[in-house]
């Protein structure tokens, strides 16, 4: 059990060391650190038949460490503080515009697609922050793993995609990007805006805050009425 | 002699700054625990600590050293679920297609209208 743990440990930090080099050395879109990691686990755990449980225990641990690491994300936050308060009106619009976004599009493409009930629940709150998201998930009688994979996913997509997107639509402000950021992809799009600046990673960072209490508050609004 | 003397003093920098965090954090989970807020812990201990700062009872230099290695490595953290996809991916049999498709297009318009509007509403104050 415990050779399982630093197992599972000391593979996610040389798939992370591994990554970063490979990010580094190509400077590529693709070659994001995340989806290198994650890649490279999946083929040592496949390759040596160890079961998922076995290097969950240690990556319990690793992820036991989101929510200390959360915290730190007040510190571009203090540095940016400035900008927090002349943009703050802009900011909140954007979060709410954003936040509606996500659950009406969700919403929208379920029915659509012929999605189950169960499905579409649980990847309403597929934007927001994963402890928000889970809770969120039971209350509309979702399946929180699910809610999970769908946060994650959007996490990836999110931090794949910005780029394009900011090009397309001509979003070259730095503020701006960092909200988009925030609100569509929350600490894992983070990651992303930390690289681009300051500003972007701070902008980010609150948008992960604000975004998961204004999708709680409008889901808890909506659920009122229906 | 002199360089161990150093390497103990960084070393113990390092815990003080590890502890200041934890301790935040694990506030944070209390006071979200205790008031039955809809808002998680670690949340809660991001706006603490940022109250903190602002307030100068923490100096920025008391946590510098691992916040910035934090920052940097943040998606790490984030491996073991995103490895966990794997274990999942049975929940979505059968739609795979379209929920990703689905991801995709709401991430996609999420991004951009937050964007744009954030944009928008920044260039009109930066008029007045």
């Amino acid at each position: 059990m415990i050779g399982y743990v630093f197992f599972s440990i000391a593979l996610s930090i040389c798939a992370w060391i591994l990554a970063l080099w490979l990010n580094r050395k190509f400077k590529h879109e693709v070659f994001n650190p995340l989806v290198i990691a994650t890649i490279v686990i999946i083929a040592v755990i496949y390759s040596l038949k160890i079961d998922y449980k076995d290097y969950k225990v240690g990556g319990d641990f690793i992820a036991f460490f989101l929510g200390p690491s959360t915290v730190v994300l007040a510190v571009p936050l203090y540095k940016q503080v400035g900008l927090v308060k002349k943009y703050f009106k802009a900011i909140i619009i954007g979060i709410v515009a954003g936040s509606l976004t996500a659950i009406l599009t969700v919403i929208a493409l379920s029915k659509i697609m012929f999605l189950s009930e169960t499905l579409e629940m649980s990847i309403i709150p597929r934007s927001i922050t994963t402890p928000i998201g889970i809770e969120l998930s039971k209350s509309l009688n979702g399946i929180p793993s699910i809610t999970v994979v769908a946060i994650i996913l959007s996490g990836i997509i999110g931090m794949l995609c910005c780029d394009v997107i900011f090009k397309l639509f001509g979003i070259n402000n730095p503020v701006a990007k960092g909200v988009a950021i925030g609100t569509s992809s929350h600490a894992l799009g983070t990651t992303k805006a930390l690289k681009k600046g300051e500003i972007e990673g701070s902008m980010s960072g609150l948008s992960i805050a604000i975004a998961g209490i204004v999708t709680s508050i409008i889901v808890a609004v909506a659920s009122f009425f229906i | 002699m002199n360089k161990a003397k150093e390497i103990t003093l960084q070393l113990s920098k390092i815990i003080v700054e590890i502890a200041i965090i934890m301790i935040v954090w694990e506030v944070g989970m209390l006071i979200s625990k205790y008031t039955h807020l809809p808002i998680p812990g670690s949340v809660v201990g991001m706006v603490l600590m940022f109250a903190l700062l602002y307030f100068k009872i923490i100096k920025l230099s008391h946590i510098t050293g691992v916040s910035n290695f934090v920052l940097k490595h943040l998606a790490f953290f984030f491996i073991p679920a995103s490895v966990g996809i794997m274990a999942s991916l049975h929940y979505l049999e059968g739609s795979y297609l379209k929920i990703f498709s689905l991801i995709f297009i709401s991430s996609f318009m999420v991004t951009a209208i937050t964007g744009y509007t954030v944009q928008k509403y920044v260039n009109k104050k930066d008029k007045e």
